[in-house]
């Protein structure tokens, strides 16, 4: 007989389908606003788009919305040492490679 | 063939099995990488305009194709989760083997990009653009490679009826791929013209 190692836990299992649709709706929009007449605008909205469906796999796909706060605070520091990356880098791209 | 679930150990503090936890610290380090390099693509974006020009070359219709691949498979793995739960391994084994296929339906195309941009004469030593694009692009490529092979010994498993948990895991592990790639679509080939 064999015994399978699975959790007892119960998961949440939302209507991945419908979810599917929708990401795939948000792509044909981030197409589409990528468009726009302004670059900026038009940038600005697409990474928009971008992080909503990104939202909605790492919520929904991922569990993220049904882990408990540990996890939420792992993928937080994450995206922090990110902005960190981001802000340390500034000076060395704008002020000296940039001139 | 009756099955018995066995309850996988939690770390006390976390409530959370070892092997989740484990491989949420591990995204979140994949994370960082791919933050990173987005971030510097970012900025020495914003500081050349000149760009536009460059990234008229790539094969957007062939990024969005893509980008609907890596969400469909998204959607056969996490089907995969629930047949488990479910407790058929078989319909989780068949939707897993479903994802690899899929998986490699993104290699192929990322494969017959890579090869119309060289025939052009377009190489990683082209500009500072082309060196982030192969950068950031190949570097997915190699993570999309080596979920295919974990997704492929974890089937293996699945369809014996063992580690069950760990499609969990390498599942979460295939969405991390398919978010980053969620980035790249836009900041290659929608945002950079």
């Amino acid at each position: 007989m064999v015994t399978p190692h699975v959790s007892e836990e119960k998961h949440h299992h939302p209507n991945y389908v419908a979810i599917w649709a929708v990401l795939l709706a948000l792509l044909l929009a981030g197409i589409v606003v990528g468009n726009v007449q302004s670059p900026v605008l038009g940038a600005a909205l697409v990474f928009g788009v971008a992080g909503v469906k990104a939202y909605i796999v790492a919520a929904n796909y991922m569990h993220l919305k049904y882990e408990p706060l540990f996890v939420k605070l792992i993928v937080g520091s994450a995206l922090a040492c990110i902005v960190l990356v981001l802000i340390g880098l500034i000076p060395d791209v704008v002020y000296v490679y940039g001139d | 063939m009756s099955v018995a679930a066995v309850a996988i150990p939690e770390r006390e503090k976390t409530s959370l099995p070892s092997g989740r936890l484990g491989m949420w610290w591990f995204l979140a380090g994949e994370l960082v990488i791919f933050g990173g390099l987005i971030a510097c693509y970012v900025l020495y974006r914003l500081k050349h305009a000149d760009w536009a020009e460059h990234a008229a070359h790539v094969l957007w219709q062939a990024g969005a194709v893509n980008t609907i691949v890596l969400l469909t498979s998204s959607l056969t793995i996490v089907l995969a989760f629930r047949s488990v739960d479910e407790g058929n391994y078989k319909k989780a084994a068949n939707q897993m083997a479903l994802t690899i296929a899929i998986g490699f339906l993104f290699v192929v195309i990322k494969t017959f990009e890579y090869t119309h941009e060289i025939q052009a004469g377009i190489t990683p030593k082209t500009n500072l653009f082309w060196s982030f694009y192969f950068l950031m692009t190949g570097l997915h490529a190699l993570h999309v490679v080596a979920g295919l092979v974990a997704i492929a010994v974890v089937m293996i498993g699945v369809r014996k009826g063992q580690n069950l948990q760990r499609v969990e895991y390498v599942g979460l592990y295939w969405h991390l791929v398919d978010v980053i790639w969620i980035f790249l679509f836009p900041l290659l080939y929608i945002a950079s013209g």
